[in-house]
């Protein structure tokens, strides 16, 4: 085996997924070949449909072996991810048994019943629903405002201002928390929205991906606006905006599931059941039916991992594509 | 391949404007100004406000004794740091633990998913499922994956049990032990981030230039040297930057832990960020956390730099 | 903590330095000499600054009234019942809203009133563990209930045993309200089968010979367990070692005599090491209700749910004694202080409350329902808690067990000397340490205990 990197052919069982990484890679090319201006310098990308050059034949039993290790792989993570699954489902006595019961004898939905209604679940759904969009929005829009400013506007020191914007990634986030529960508890904020979302908006990530996305679009086309008379805000809403949605719409993704599964901040933020946020909230059903309830709080797990999940495989392509292409350029 | 933003190189330069003493193209230049301070505010304000101010602040913080009850700080010096600093103390604990956690986890990760990666890039069937699936749990909550792995990791109805008896042994109390804990939420961790890892390796490897391994290929080179010399150089920038993302993930994770262990037993599974919180908000000691925060973020500062200047020797670009 | 500020000391000096000794046989706290017009109260009970904590949604039958909160150490089971207590009293009456939140356990309500305090947004109740509301009312945050005490409503309706730790100077900030002592939990059936005395009081050696007999039952797999420890054992611990003969601290003197704790940390560590009948479980009541113990303890408030959880006959005896039999328990549970907030109204409704819980029939409703001590004398008397007696006797053994039971030693009256006893003893019975270290460190952390009070304990006349 050379673990030559492999073109894989076009083959029926390909899956959406695996067009979505591949093309990670030649996502890129393809927004060069949007904008007339092709950024990268010569990197050979063979395209994903040129068939495999490599005329030797693996030999049968490495197949088996790689195939083998390929089953040890899918069990690492299939298998706690069927346990979170099958357990919820399962009546309390198949869960504290041994030998292990592998399959649920029935279906026991009472389970995600008792875990909504010993704690509060609607109430955490709303709250994280809430807290994620606008979060989200409000991130989004602040990094997209001071990309564009930090590429398209004219001003002599904006450079060192990016440069201590950017800084600030270099904070961990722990040295933040103690000052800002002060600042936000003397504000009076509390156990509210604007205390569990404000704190989070400011952020250099989006704003760096962002900025470095506006790079690329081709100084012609925003000259060429600004000749017909747009100002700063025409350009960056109908030439700029469009060109980089892609790249916002990955942004909020990342920054959506980031907000979503926050959680020491909201731990501290917040203290009454009505106000906490699913993460949170999965710890405080744990805490309200203990250990001898294993199967209301594994559909406690469900229920908080759910949505992330559905999220995952509606738009794994976008989301698995953006982290990959923000690795490979940095 | 670039993957290093090297910032003096992205610094674009502007076309030097013309320094004509017209007043429309003073005013012009004001607008830009305005306009610039105004796109740029919010985010820079809460940058500021929430960011910097709050690690300045927190420096003040380490230098007081406060527990929050009292009406104000009192200033008592560089107390807090000498009781951190001895051998022995908390810190000293969490130091390690944080030490070993983020090794553990980095080393295991990188190499895990770099094997990963490559197996997912040969031409595999349902390799695609195999991708889905261990991309899944980076998108979990870490709440969810713990309480998770509390319940995989129980010594007597959970998933631990029927792997160590299969080898004939009994399964370790994973949480209420101090020798295990540490793994229990090593193990979570690294689960949760081995996948996400693999996955960048596999697009990684699938971008890397044919051409190179042709010539090398007909040169005679074959597997392992292929793969030493070759495959491995080229991903180091991937190398890197996923190294440096995972130093700083892992210093700082938190979820797991509070939902696995709670730092505990005593301070066995206690890293630097829980630590700190702890400190704050359980013990109220909030100088003393305030303190180890500051030594959390500059060890973190020394390390990345550190990792920095490394890259820049190893790292090769094409 | 080094330097106090000038309330404090303040506050001190007016409780009266040099007080009477403690009495810890009646568990009462030392009352201040003459001429205290008592701490917190010689400010008036309001604190203007102090608002009122996030309310949650009230429903819409109980609006337009005035409404109080109650931040809650409970939950689960326990948290059920004392919230369906508070629908009664709102549904009792019209001007009254008692909102309920649960807040986690003790430790999460020293957390969070701590952090409330410092934001200035709390509830108007809180319910804090025996001796630990002294922190908060030096604190300033509590009011004191006595201006509330009708005929009817006042400190001679209760056991007395309880009283005594609601007080400082002359007045009283607790009442009491889940009161409790320790139980020793056994499966009576297991035991039947094996012929093992039942319905009596063990000692800790006697039970650890029963190990192998015990262990020839199997449950899900493995022999079936003796005893199980946990990492959290600090109030037992005070049962434990007053068993031993020994004592955690007196006065200011931490573990005066070594031998009954190297005798104590030696036996746990060995029981579990050596014998591998005990052990320390994550959660050691689930492990009991499946079968893979045969005996816990627990607080005598995890009657109700044990008895409706298990499926086999549940006993309840007397913590175990050794050199001293019957041994000394430690009072436990808590009671309702009224919080120093901005607003009378909200204070007088909130006393309202607290005469609602603190009559028979309520009283008596909370221990068939819990397995909380009934507090309130006369509840007793109440035809369901008097039927409850006669057909499950478990129910009485607290109340019968009060006669021994007294408060903890000083250093225990603070979560930090708590959490050094509990780490000392999980390290012991989870990763099997040397006890003389242990001792060592322990005897160190408890010595910063009370230390660190110290100017507060003088002033409670612990000396």
């Amino acid at each position: 085996m050379t673990l030559l990197p492999t073109r894989p052919v076009a083959t029926p069982e390909r899956t959406a997924s695996t067009q979505s990484a591949e093309s990670a890679g030649s996502a890129q090319s393809a927004q060069s070949a949007e904008s007339t201006q092709s950024a990268r310098s010569a990197q050979s990308q063979p395209s994903p449909r040129e068939r495999g050059s490599r005329g030797r034949r693996r030999p049968r039993s490495l197949t088996i072996g790689l195939y083998a290790m390929l089953g040890l792989v899918f069990a690492v993570f299939a298998v706690p991810l069927y346990w979170l699954f099958s357990s919820a489902l399962k009546p309390e006595n198949e869960i504290y048994t041994f030998p292990l019961t592998w399959v649920p004898s029935s279906l026991e939905w009472g389970n995600f019943v008792e875990a909504w209604t010993s704690a509060p679940f609607g109430a955490f759904l709303r709250n994280s629903v809430i807290t994620t969009v606008v979060g989200t929005a409000l991130e989004i829009g602040v990094a997209v405002l001071s990309a564009y400013a930090v590429a398209f506007v004219r001003f002599r020191g904006k450079m060192l201002v990016f440069a201590v914007m950017v800084g600030s990634l270099m904070l961990p986030g722990h040295i933040t928390l103690l000052v800002n529960y002060i600042t936000v508890s003397s504000l009076g904020w509390l156990n509210t929205y604007q205390g569990l979302i404000l704190p989070g908006i400011g952020s250099a990530f989006a704003m760096f991906l962002l900025y470095q996305q506006m790079r690329q679009v081709p100084g012609e086309l925003v000259d060429a606006a600004s000749i017909d008379g747009a100002g700063h805000l025409r350009r960056m809403v109908s030439v700029v905006g469009p060109i980089c949605s892609p790249m916002i719409l990955t942004a909020t993704l990342i920054v959506g599931i980031g907000k979503w599964n926050d959680f020491v901040w909201p731990l501290i933020v917040t203290s009454t059941a009505d106000m906490r946020t699913l993460p949170i909230g999965l710890m405080f059903l744990r805490s309200q039916e203990g250990y001898d309830s294993w199967g209301p709080v594994m559909a406690g797990t469900v229920i908080v991992a759910a949505p992330m999940l559905v999220v995952f495989f509606l738009a794994q392509r976008r989301i698995v594509g953006g982290i990959v292409s923000g690795a490979l350029k940095g | 391949m670039t993957v290093l933003a090297d910032r003096r190189r992205a610094r674009p330069r502007p076309p030097a404007a013309p320094r004509r003493r017209s007043a429309t193209r003073t005013r012009a230049l004001l607008r830009e100004g305005l306009l610039f301070w105004a796109l740029i505010l919010p985010n820079l304000a809460a940058i500021v406000v929430f960011g910097y101010y709050p690690t300045l602040y927190n420096l003040v913080l380490s230098l007081t004794d406060w527990d929050f009850v009292q009406p104000a700080p009192v200033l008592v010096g560089l107390d807090n740091y000498v009781e951190l600093l001895r051998p022995g103390s908390v810190l000293a604990d969490a130091l390690r633990n944080t030490t070993v956690f983020v090794l553990v986890t980095v080393l295991g990760t990188m190499v895990g998913g770099l094997a990963i990666g490559a197996l997912l890039a040969q031409r595999l069937r349902l390799s695609g499922v195999v991708r889905t699936l261990a991309f899944a749990p980076h998108m979990l909550p870490g709440a969810a994956v713990g309480v998770l792995w509390l319940f995989l990791f129980d010594p007597s109805y959970g998933l631990s049990r029927w792997l160590f008896e299969m080898v004939g042994a009994d399964s370790p109390r994973w949480t209420t032990t101090s020798d295990f804990s540490l793994w229990a939420i090593t193990i979570a961790y690294a689960w949760q981030r081995l996948g996400f890892v693999a996955i960048i390796y596999y697009a990684a490897i699938l971008d890397l230039p044919r051409d190179l391994y042709e010539a090398a290929a007909l040169d005679g080179a074959r597997g392992w040297s292929l793969f030493r010399h070759l495959t491995i150089p080229l991903l180091s920038p991937i190398t890197f930057f996923l190294t440096v993302t995972g130093v700083i993930a892992a210093a700082q994770t938190f979820d797991i832990i509070a939902t696995l262990t709670n730092g505990g037993p005593g301070t066995s599974s206690t890293t630097l960020p829980w630590l700190v919180y702890e400190q704050a908000f359980v013990s109220f000691d909030i100088g003393t956390s305030a303190a180890s925060a500051t030594v959390m973020f500059v060890l973190l500062l020394v390390v990345t730099l550190v990792q920095t200047r490394v890259a820049h020797r190893q790292v090769h670009y094409s | 903590m080094h330097d106090r500020t000038l309330t404090r000391r303040h506050l001190l000096a007016m409780l009266g330095a040099g007080a009477g000794a403690a009495a810890l046989a009646s568990c009462s706290l030392p009352t201040a000499g003459a001429g205290s017009d008592a701490g917190g109260a010689g400010s008036s009970a309001l604190r203007p600054d102090m608002k009122q904590a996030a309310l949650g949604e009230i429903p819409s039958q109980y609006r337009g009234r005035t409404n109080i909160l109650f931040w809650a150490p409970w939950t689960g089971h326990l948290f059920d019942v004392i919230a369906e207590a508070f629908t009664m009293f709102n549904d009792s009456q019209t001007d009254i809203y008692a909102a309920i939140e649960s807040v986690g356990g003790y430790a999460d309500l020293h957390t969070q009133f701590t952090a409330a305090l410092q934001a200035k947004a709390v509830p108007d109740m809180v319910c804090f563990p025996e001796l630990q509301w002294l922190q908060f009312y030096f604190a300033g945050a509590l009011a004191p209930l006595d201006p509330y005490f009708t005929d009817e409503w006042n400190l001679d309706i209760y056991l007395q045993s309880y009283v005594g730790e609601g007080r400082a100077g002359d007045e009283t900030y607790v009442v009491p309200f889940a009161r409790s002592t320790p139980i020793f939990y056994y499966n009576k059936t297991a035991f039947t089968e094996l012929g093992l005395p039942v319905d009596t009081t063990y000692t800790w050696s006697q039970l650890r010979e029963l190990g192998p007999e015990i262990a020839s039952l199997t449950s899900s797999g493995q022999p079936v367990r003796t005893f199980a420890y946990s990492a959290a054992d600090g109030w037992y611990a005070s049962s434990w070692l007053w068993a031993f003969g020994g004592a955690w601290t007196d006065g200011f003197d931490v573990m005066p005599d070594e031998g009954p704790v190297r005798d104590l940390m030696g036996f746990a560590r060995d029981w579990v090491h050596v014998d591998g009948h005990a052990y320390q479980a994550q959660a050691p009541h689930t492990d009991f209700q499946t079968g893979l113990v045969t005996a816990v303890h627990g607080s005598t408030a995890s009657m109700r749910g044990l008895t409706e959880a298990v499926d086999f006959d549940l006993g309840a005896a007397f913590m175990p004694g050794e050199v001293d039999q019957p041994p000394l328990v430690p009072t436990g549970g808590s009671g309702f202080s009224l919080v120093r907030t901005d607003s009378k109204e909200r204070q007088d409704a909130t006393a309202e409350l607290m005469k609602f819980l603190g009559t028979p029939q309520m009283s008596g409703w909370y221990h068939v329902r819990s397995g909380y001590v009934p507090v309130v004398e006369a509840a007793r008397d109440e035809p369901e808690v008097r039927e409850l007696h006669a057909t499950d006797p478990n129910f009485t053994v607290a109340i019968e067990q009060l006669a021994n039971a007294q408060t903890v030693a000083p250093a225990l009256w603070f979560q930090a000397g708590v959490q050094a006893l509990e780490k000392s003893f999980a390290s012991l019975t989870g990763d099997g340490v040397e006890v003389q270290p242990t001792i060592d460190a322990l005897r160190v952390e408890l010595e910063d205990v009370l230390e660190d009070n110290r100017d507060d304990l003088e002033a409670l006349g612990v000396s």
